[in-house]
């Protein structure tokens, strides 16, 4: 699974844009707080969902106000207010898992990628922080061999890639008074891997 | 009553005007497209006094119902940044909107303008400080807001920011907060 954000970065009321590799894709916290992950991209015109807004718990697209429901089906179109949405009208969505302080998402793309379970355990987010680095150079730097992330120390890292020539780094710390210190370390390594490649 | 010329389009008016509804103070909008150009100015029936955000911010500074403390030290650099930043940004912004074909709007420049406010933002969260101006939102906060709050218009990919991302829901979500073109009013 691919690892996209920080739990602490999507709250009710956020609507997260995330890209990894060529898929863009969209996240959102219902009220129940559970976190959704679809394409992003709705059905009706192509809109970005991302740009949309939270309305009676549902995803409302910004250009005409469709909603879809946390099963990403679609519950209401303004425009037709008296019209049940037939239950063809849904998003794609991603299967969305949220465990040691981060979001990981299984993309169907994916199906070659062993699917590596997610860190365990209880971590306190520290940031997201985007490396104008290929995932191939923070994979080396990190001693990141397989899979999306590893845990070294009291820090967990995990990395996925927005762009060929970016990858965010995903930082979490088991202890939550180090939250600065691995912050100041993780924009040393930044720092540094700009400077190779530079 | 205070006046402040400003245009719909231009940032800086914008900033003016939010500081006004989030501080409580009356003001009334005249349409001025010199603004464009120039920035807002604020005065009233007796005269001018400020031509440019960072005057009119130190304006409303003075005001005696205003509780805001003006940066003073290393908060009035990053002030100081800020408003330069938005210069930039505004630059950037009109002429990704005025260009006759799309164009790649995020120079270098602007791009290390929204790393610097990802990294102050992320900084004083991790040690606890809610805004960039402090405890409560300020000065620093309103001027880098356009920034954030219109960054769709140059094309970034507001995935790369979490913490501006942040940052801009919490400055929507103060009471008297208000809308410019490119901010849409509906989130």
């Amino acid at each position: 699974m691919i690892p996209v954000a920080l739990s602490m970065d999507v709250v009710f009321g956020d609507i997260v844009p995330v890209r990894h590799e060529v898929q863009e894709l969209v996240l959102w916290r219902d009220e129940e707080g559970m976190v959704h992950g679809w394409e992003d991209r709705c059905p009706h015109r192509g809109v970005r969902l991302s740009l949309g807004f939270i309305r009676n718990n549902r995803l409302a697209c910004l250009y005409h106000g469709w909603q879809f429901d946390h099963e990403g089906r679609c519950r209401a179109i303004p425009s037709h207010p008296s019209l049940n949405p037939p239950s063809t009208i849904r998003t794609e969505n991603f299967r969305v898992e949220e465990k040691a302080g981060l979001i990981w998402i299984a993309l169907r793309n994916d199906a070659k990628r062993p699917l590596v379970p997610p860190a365990e355990g209880a971590w306190h987010g520290v940031r997201s922080l985007a490396i104008r680095a290929t995932l191939a150079a923070l994979r080396e730097a990190l001693v990141l061999e397989t899979g999306q992330w590893r845990v070294s120390s009291d820090r967990l890292l995990a990395v996925h890639s927005p762009e060929e020539e970016i990858t965010m780094v995903h930082m979490a710390v088991s202890d939550a008074s180090a939250r600065v210190k691995a912050a100041e370390w993780l924009l040393d390594l930044r720092d540094s891997m700009e400077e190779i490649r530079c | 009553m205070l006046s402040l010329n400003g245009w719909v389009m231009d940032e800086r008016s914008y900033a003016a005007r939010l500081a006004a509804s989030l501080l409580a103070i009356p003001l009334t909008i005249q349409t001025d497209r010199r603004a464009e150009i120039f920035g807002p100015t604020l005065g009233d029936e007796e005269g001018v006094y400020g031509v440019g955000l960072y005057e009119i911010l130190r304006h409303f500074s003075r005001l005696p119902n205003v509780d805001r403390a003006w940066p003073e030290g290393d908060s009035r650099l990053v002030l100081e940044w800020a408003l330069e930043a938005l210069e930039s940004f505004a630059q950037a912004r009109r002429q990704a909107l005025g260009a006759t074909m799309p164009e790649k709007a995020e120079t270098d420049a602007i791009t290390l303008i929204f790393r610097m406010l990802e990294d102050r933002l992320s900084k004083a969260f991790l040690e606890g400080q809610e805004w960039l101006s402090g405890t409560s939102v300020g000065f620093i906060d309103i001027a880098v807001f356009p920034i954030a709050g219109l960054a769709r218009d140059l094309g970034l990919g507001m995935d790369l920011y979490p913490a501006v991302r942040r940052f801009v829901r919490k400055v929507r979500q103060l009471p008297g907060f208000v809308t410019m073109p490119g901010i849409a009013a509906c989130h």
